[in-house]
C-alpha cells in the first residue's frame, strides 16, 4: 500500500504505513461501513418505492419545514453573527473574554439541555414567553420556535468564520480608502463586506447544513405536529420506531445527499476564500 | 469630513484605537445593544433558567434529583461512553493527522473530505445507519440475533453511536498545527538517530499537546452530550441503556421539570467548565502560533 | 572518500531538481554546494542525509552503499537552516537529545552525558546557556547550539542547509568565520549549502557550483574563481560586463558592437577595468562617467562607451577615483586589465592585451 500511495516527493519521517493503515482501517469501520450500509439498505425499496416514499406529503413537508427554518435561521444569523463577531474585533469592552468565550456555549452544551431550557424560556410561563404574550405573540411550540432553537444553535458557527477574517483585514487598506475620501459606508460595503463575504457565506452554510440536521434542540420546543411542525430527523426516528426500516433509509438517503452537497459547497467556499486571501 | 476623520476626539497622548476613528458613533452603542440583547435571550436567559428550575424546589430536592440510582446509572454510562469514546478517537485522530500532515500520498484530499462526515450528517442518521448495520432488520440483524449479541439498544450501540459523532474533532484540530509546525523538528530528531516512538513521544507530542489537548476536550464535551444519534439506537431502558442527555428526554417528558433541570445542570456545569479549558488552551495555542511564525 | 554520489536523479512532479549528478565529497573537507535558488543544492544535501529518496543514482559512504539506508543510521549530522531547536527542552536537553535518544546498551551514563554537552557547549562558545530555553538565544546563537547538537552524535559528516540564511549580515560574517576556524579544529568531513558566493569563497575548501540541477564546476574557491568553467560560474561568482566583439583576422578585437558580426563575448570583472583621463597606451576606449558610488575605500562608477552606448560597470579604488577629480568625466578611457573570451566553440581563452 505503501509504494502505491506516497507520492514520491514525499518525506522519510517514519511511520506513514502503520498510521495510514490503522486509522483507515478505523475509519471503515467506524464511518465507511456504516455509510455504506445505510446507502445499501435503501436500495432494498425499488426506484419507483424510493420517489414514493420522497414525494409523500407527510415527508416532504417535513423537507420543507427543515430546510425553511435552517434557512431562516441561518438568514438571522448572518445578521447577529456578523454584528458579533464585528464587535469582538473591533471594540473594546468590559467582559469581552467572557461573552468571548460564551460564544461557544452551543457548541459545548448538549443539544438536549439546551432543547429545554430554551423551550421553558420561551414557554407560556417562560421569561421571555410572558414577556412575549403581552404582545399576543406564542412562540413556543410553532414553526418560529424551531428557528429560534436554531439560531441558538447556529450563530457560533458564522462568528467563528467571520472573526478571524475581520482580524486578518488590512487595517491600512481601510485607512487608505479613508484618506482616499470614502466614508464609513463607503468602506463598509466596498471594501470590508467584499472581504468578508466568502467568510460569511461558509458561515451560513455550515449554519444551515448544521440546522438541516439538528434533532435533539428542537425536539423539545417545537409541538412536531406532522406536516406542521415535523422536521425530518425526527421523522426518522419515528420510522424506525414503526420499524420502517427502509423508509427510514430512504429518508436518510434523501438528507446524506443534501449533507454531501452542502459538504461539498463548503470545502469550495473554503478553498476559494483561501485563495482569495492569497494564504 | 466629519466622519472621516475625527481625530480631534483623541486625547493628547492616548493611541487612537484601531478603526474607532472612522466609524460613525452611534453605530457602536446600537451594535453592542443588539449583541446584548441577543446574548440575553439566547445565552443569559437559557443559562440562569436551566440553574433556577434546576433550585426551584430548594438545594435539598435538587441533591436528591441528581442522587437517584437512575440519574446515577445515566451518569455512570455516561462517562462509560466518554471513556471508551475519548481515548480511541485520540489515538486514531493523532495516527491519521500525522499520516495526512507529515506525507504526500494519492487521495488525501479526499480523506481529509471523509473526515468531514459526521459533522456534515444528522446525528439521526448516525445513529439510523448502525440501526441498518445492527438492529434487529439491519444488515448483521440475524447473525447478531442467532449468536445473541445485542448491540442495538444496547450499550455497544451508544458506544459506536458516540465514537461516530465525535471522530472528527482530534484530527481536525490537529491537521492545520501539524501542517503549520513543519517537519524539520521530526527531521532534526531522526537525523540525531531518535527511533520513531521516541521521535514521537519527545518532540512531536511536546510540540502538539495544546492541539490534542484542545480535540479531546471537544472531543470529550460531544461524547457526554451526544443526544440524537444515541437517541435512535438506545431503546431508552431506564438505568441500562439511558445516557445523561436521554434521562433528561425521559424525566422532562414525564413533566418532572425539576428533576430534568438538576441533570442538565449537571451538563451545564460541565460545558461552562468545557469553555474555560477551552479559552485557556487557546491562549497557549495563540502563543504557540506566535513562536511558529 | 568520504561520500561517493553517483548518477543521481530527483524530480518532483514536472520538476527536474537533480539530473545525473556524479560528485566526490573529500575526506576531512569542507565542501560548498554553491547555485542559486531552485538549482537542487538543497535536495542534493537531503539525499546525501536520506531525508530524501533518490530517483535514481547511488549514495556511497565512506565505501560502503548507503542509499537506501535510514537516516538515523547513516551518523550524518544536520544543521537545518531554520535550526529546528526542539522548543520545549532547554539547551543542554536539545544538546543530549542525540546522546539520550540511544538504545539503552549504546546509550551513555548521565555524567558522560553532562560532560559531553558542557564539553560541546565550549566548543561553540556558549558556556552558561545550558539551562536557556532556544527562545531566549539570539539567531546566531541558536545556530551554534544546532550545531553542537548535531556534532553530539559524533557524525561521520556534517551537513548544513544554508547555515547563516536566516542571520543578519554582521552575524553572518561573524559566524561563517567562526564556522572556519572550527572546521580547522575537528577536520570533520563537512557540507554546507549556500545561494552566496562570497560565503562559498571564504569558507570552504572546495566549491561545487549547481545550475538547474546540473554540477557546472568544481573545485577550490581559487579554481573556481580564476578558471570559470562557463559563462554561468563566471556570472555567479561576481559581477561582470558582458561585451559581444569580434575576433579579427589580424589578431585582436573589435569591440564595434554595431556590425553585427560579433562572434566571442568578452567577461571583465568590474575591478579589471581602469579608468584614466589620457589613452596613454592608444588600447582604451573612450567612455563618460554617468553615476558613481563611494563604497568604503573602493567607488563604483557607472560608465557609457561613446561608440555604441553600452554600460559598464567598474570598481576602482578611492585612489584612483580621487585621481580623476580634475579630469573631463563626460570623456574618460576605460583600460580593461583582464577578461575571458568565450567563444561560441565553448572555449574559453585569457584575453591578452
Amino acid at each position: 500500500m505503501k509504494k502505491f500511495l506516497l507520492k514520491k516527493n514525499g518525506s522519510k519521517l517514519p511511520g506513514f504505513g502503520l498510521t495510514l493503515g490503522f486509522s483507515l482501517a478505523y475509519m471503515s469501520f467506524l464511518v465507511l461501513i456504516p455509510l455504506g450500509a445505510l446507502v445499501l439498505y435503501s436500495t432494498r425499496s425499488t426506484p419507483a418505492g424510493f420517489l414514493a416514499i420522497i414525494s409523500d406529503d407527510r415527508v416532504s413537508a417535513a423537507f420543507e419545514v427543515s430546510v425553511l427554518s435552517a434557512f431562516y435561521a441561518a438568514l438571522v444569523n448572518c445578521f447577529f453573527g456578523l454584528a458579533i463577531a464585528w464587535m469582538l474585533t473591533r471594540y473594546e469592552f468590559y467582559g469581552k473574554k467572557i461573552i468571548d468565550a460564551l460564544i461557544d456555549l452551543p457548541f459545548a452544551i448538549p443539544t438536549a439541555v439546551a432543547g429545554i431550557s430554551l423551550a421553558t424560556v420561551f414557554s407560556a410561563n417562560g421569561a421571555l414567553g410572558k414577556l412575549l404574550a403581552n404582545f399576543n405573540i406564542e412562540i413556543a411550540y410553532s414553526r418560529t420556535s424551531i428557528v429560534i432553537a436554531l439560531i441558538f444553535i447556529g450563530f457560533p458557527f458564522i462568528v467563528r468564520t467571520v472573526q478571524p477574517v475581520l482580524e486578518d483585514l488590512d487595517q491600512e487598506v481601510e485607512e487608505a480608502a479613508s484618506s482616499l475620501g470614502a466614508n464609513f459606508f463607503q468602506i463598509f460595503t466596498r471594501i470590508i463586506f467584499p472581504a468578508i463575504f466568502p467568510a460569511l457565506l461558509t458561515g451560513f452554510a455550515l449554519a444551515f447544513a448544521r440546522g438541516l440536521g439538528e434533532y435533539g434542540s428542537i425536539i423539545f420546543i417545537s409541538s412536531n405536529m406532522p406536516y406542521e411542525t415535523e422536521i425530518v430527523p425526527l421523522l426518522i426516528v419515528k420510522k424506525l420506531l414503526q420499524f420502517d426500516y427502509v423508509g427510514a433509509s430512504v429518508i436518510g438517503v434523501a438528507m446524506l445527499v443534501c449533507a454531501f452537497l452542502l459538504l461539498l459547497s463548503i470545502n469550495f467556499l473554503q478553498g476559494y476564500a483561501r485563495n482569495r486571501r492569497g494564504t | 469630513m466629519s466622519e472621516v476623520s475625527n481625530a480631534s476626539d483623541v486625547k493628547p497622548g492616548v493611541k487612537p484605537r484601531h478603526f474607532g476613528n472612522r466609524e460613525p458613533r452611534w453605530i457602536k452603542p446600537a451594535l453592542m445593544s443588539v449583541v446584548l440583547l441577543f446574548m440575553v435571550v439566547f445565552i443569559f436567559l437559557p443559562l440562569a433558567t436551566i440553574f433556577g428550575e434546576a433550585f426551584k424546589s430548594g438545594v435539598k430536592a435538587y441533591a436528591t434529583a441528581i442522587t437517584e440510582p437512575d440519574v446515577l446509572a445515566a451518569i455512570r454510562l455516561t462517562l462509560l461512553t466518554a471513556a471508551i469514546c475519548v481515548p480511541l478517537n485520540t489515538v486514531f485522530g493523532v495516527m491519521l493527522a500525522w499520516a495526512i500532515a507529515k506525507f504526500d500520498f494519492f487521495g488525501k484530499h479526499v480523506l481529509v473530505t471523509l473526515i468531514e462526515i459526521p459533522f456534515a450528517i444528522s446525528p439521526v442518521i448516525a445513529g439510523l445507519m448502525f440501526v441498518l448495520l445492527f438492529g434487529t432488520q439491519g444488515w448483521f440483524g440475524p447473525f447478531l440475533r442467532a449468536h445473541d449479541i445485542k448491540i442495538i439498544f444496547a450499550v455497544p450501540g451508544i458506544i459506536l453511536a458516540t465514537a461516530f459523532v465525535t471522530f472528527p474533532f482530534v484530527a481536525r484540530e490537529l491537521i492545520p498545527l501539524m501542517q503549520e509546525i513543519g517537519k524539520d523538528d521530526e527531521e532534526a530528531a531522526i537525523t540525531l538517530g531518535a527511533s520513531g516512538l521516541k521521535m514521537f513521544f519527545r518532540v512531536t507530542l511536546p510540540n502538539i499537546k495544546w492541539g490534542l489537548l484542545y480535540g479531546v476536550i471537544l472531543t470529550n464535551a460531544r461524547a457526554i452530550g451526544e443526544f440524537g444519534a444515541v437517541a435512535v439506537v438506545s431503546g431508552l431502558v431506564r438505568g441500562e441503556t439511558t445516557t445523561m442527555p436521554l434521562y433528561i428526554d425521559i424525566l422532562y417528558g414525564e413533566y418532572m421539570f425539576n428533576a430534568a433541570f438538576a441533570v442538565a445542570s449537571l451538563l451545564t456545569l460541565l460545558a461552562l467548565v468545557t469553555l474555560v479549558v477551552k479559552t485557556i488552551i487557546e491562549h497557549y495555542l495563540a502563543e504557540q502560533r506566535k513562536q511558529v511564525n | 572518500m568520504s561520500i561517493r554520489i553517483a548518477n543521481l536523479s530527483k524530480r518532483f512532479g514536472d520538476f527536474t531538481a537533480l539530473s545525473n549528478i556524479n560528485l566526490e565529497i573529500p575526506d576531512g573537507e569542507l565542501t560548498a554546494l554553491l547555485g542559486p535558488s531552485g538549482s537542487g543544492k538543497t535536495t542534493l544535501l537531503r539525499i546525501i542525509a536520506g531525508l530524501t529518496d533518490p530517483d535514481e543514482g547511488s549514495v556511497n559512504f565512506f565505501g560502503e552503499d548507503a542509499t537506501h539506508k535510514a537516516t538515523r543510521d547513516r551518523r550524518v549530522g544536520f544543521v537545518f537552516q531554520h535550526y529546528a531547536l526542539f522548543k520545549h527542552m532547554s539547551i543542554f536537553e536539545n544538546i543530549a537529545f542525540g546522546l539520550k535518544v540511544r538504545p539503552r546498551a549504546t546509550r551513555p551514563t548521565n555524567e558522560e552525558i553532562r560532560e559531553k554537552v558542557n564539553k560541546l557547549l565550549s566548543l561553540v562558545q556558549l558556556q552558561g546557556t545550558a539551562q536557556r530555553f532556544p527562545s531566549e538565544l539570539s539567531g546566531g546563537q541558536k545556530q551554534r547550539v544546532a550545531l553542537a547538537r548535531a556534532l553530539a552524535v559524533e557524525p561521520k559528516v556534517l551537513l548544513l542547509d544554508e547555515p547563516f540564511g536566516a542571520l543578519d549580515a554582521k552575524v553572518r560574517l561573524e559566524l561563517r568565520r567562526w564556522l572556519r576556524y572550527l572546521h580547522d579544529e575537528i577536520h570533520l568531513t563537512s557540507v554546507f549549502v549556500t545561494h552566496d558566493q562570497e560565503e562559498a569563497l571564504e569558507v570552504s575548501d572546495k566549491v561545487v557550483i549547481l545550475n538547474k540541477g546540473q554540477i557546472e564546476q568544481t573545485g577550490t574557491p581559487e579554481e573556481v574563481y580564476d578558471n570559470p568553467g562557463n559563462p554561468f560560474v563566471y556570472g555567479f561568482l561576481g559581477n561582470v560586463n558582458l561585451f559581444h566583439a569580434r575576433l579579427k583576422q589580424e589578431g585582436g578585437l573589435a569591440l564595434d558592437a554595431r556590425t553585427g558580426a560579433e562572434n566571442v563575448s568578452l567577461y571583465i570583472r568590474p575591478h579589471d577595468i581602469s579608468i584614466s583621463p589620457l589613452n596613454t597606451d592608444g588600447k582604451g576606449i573612450e567612455a563618460r562617467v554617468t553615476a558613481h558610488r563611494v563604497l568604503g575605500n573602493r567607488v563604483r562608477v557607472e560608465l557609457k562607451t561613446l561608440t555604441g552606448d553600452r554600460e559598464v560597470e567598474a570598481n576602482i579604488e578611492r585612489k584612483e577615483w580621487n585621481a580623476l577629480k580634475d579630469a573631463d568625466l563626460g570623456a574618460v578611457f576605460i583600460q580593461i586589465l583582464g577578461a575571458k573570451i568565450y567563444a561560441p566553440d565553448d572555449t574559453w581563452s585569457d584575453y591578452a592585451i
